[in-house]
């Protein structure tokens, strides 16, 4: 039980924060979402919302893509294969410990 | 420490109702109960308006019921996607989980019913009433949501106790329903208006 509770300390930093958790669970339970989504869901400011985004991606947890639907600019959001691993891990840890 | 799926599922649940869409969607739907109520309750039984509304009735609910889900999608897909961004949804793993949900709910209904039945006909209106209530709270998951559910209750035990006909106490209860969830919802759809008009002049 002690190990487990210790495995605490090995829970990824990047998604752990709890901004970015919001960001990675709902790309986790969606396919993908588009920035105005994301800032609706989560109410977090545009800045903040954009410095998380561009975070996750330097860590190669999520993709963006910039794109149209009709006349309108989408930003869309995806969860790598990557970030889905280190969600997963991030789970087991957390299920384990509590 | 927060469970990622607990968490995914309340920010689908937030952004789902941040609109007021699907309450105004409900509170539609209460009051075309309520409607048909006050109908039944006015028009000669062999008329043939009196047929109509119970057609309406009979096909207009399950239909709203099972197609507004997507009627909602479509119409934020189709007009709103600039304020209300855009997701695609995982295919559900098991569609017919769904379809058993549902057919257990009957099941439940139609066994409440049965159990009931012993009961004066008000007190069907008071379970519906706190039924509804309890629903409202456990679908919404915001305070908006347990107002509403706490006067849905309320006024089901309300007309219980007055001790109205069923046919009046159920058209009460749609009435003060439907009436709440479209003004909560109408309240909710100017704020998000309001709240997404960056969004729009800005752009992304």
């Amino acid at each position: 039980m002690g190990g487990k509770i210790a495995r605490l300390g090995e829970v990824d930093r990047i998604i752990h924060e709890p901004a970015r958790l919001m960001v990675v669970a709902l790309l986790a339970a969606v396919k993908e979402a588009d920035f105005q989504y994301l800032l609706n869901a989560t109410e977090l400011s545009k800045g903040n919302l954009s410095v998380h985004l561009s975070k996750l991606q330097e860590a190669g947890y999520i993709d963006i893509e910039k794109t149209f639907r009709g006349k309108y600019p989408l930003t869309i959001c995806r969860l790598t294969d990557r970030g889905r691993e280190v969600l997963a891990e991030y789970r087991r840890i957390l299920k384990a410990a509590l | 420490m927060t469970n990622p799926d607990v968490l995914a599922k309340r920010l689908l649940q937030r952004a789902h109702t941040r609109d007021g869409l699907a309450e105004i969607l409900i509170g539609l739907t209460f009051l075309m109960v309520a409607a048909t109520q006050y109908a039944w309750s006015v028009l000669p039984h062999q008329g043939l308006w009196f047929r109509v509304t119970v057609l309406v009735y009979a096909f207009g609910f399950p239909v709203v019921c099972f197609a507004g889900p997507r009627w909602l999608r479509a119409l934020r897909r189709r007009y709103l996607v600039e304020r209300e961004g855009y997701v695609e949804h995982l295919p559900r793993p098991n569609p017919w989980r769904r379809a058993w949900l549902v057919g257990v709910a009957a099941v439940a209904v139609v066994l409440a019913q049965v159990a009931l039945h012993p009961l004066p006909d008000y007190w069907v209106t008071g379970f519906t009433g706190v039924g509804s209530g309890a629903l409202a709270l456990v679908c919404g998951r915001a305070p908006r949501f347990y107002f509403v559910g706490a006067v849905m209750a309320v006024t089901g035990l309300g007309v219980a106790f007055a001790r109205l006909p069923m046919e009046n106490g159920f058209l009460i209860l749609f009435g003060v329903m439907g009436a709440l969830e479209l003004t909560m919802g109408t309240a909710a759809w100017i704020r998000f208006m309001g709240e997404t008009r960056r969004a729009v002049s800005d752009g992304r």
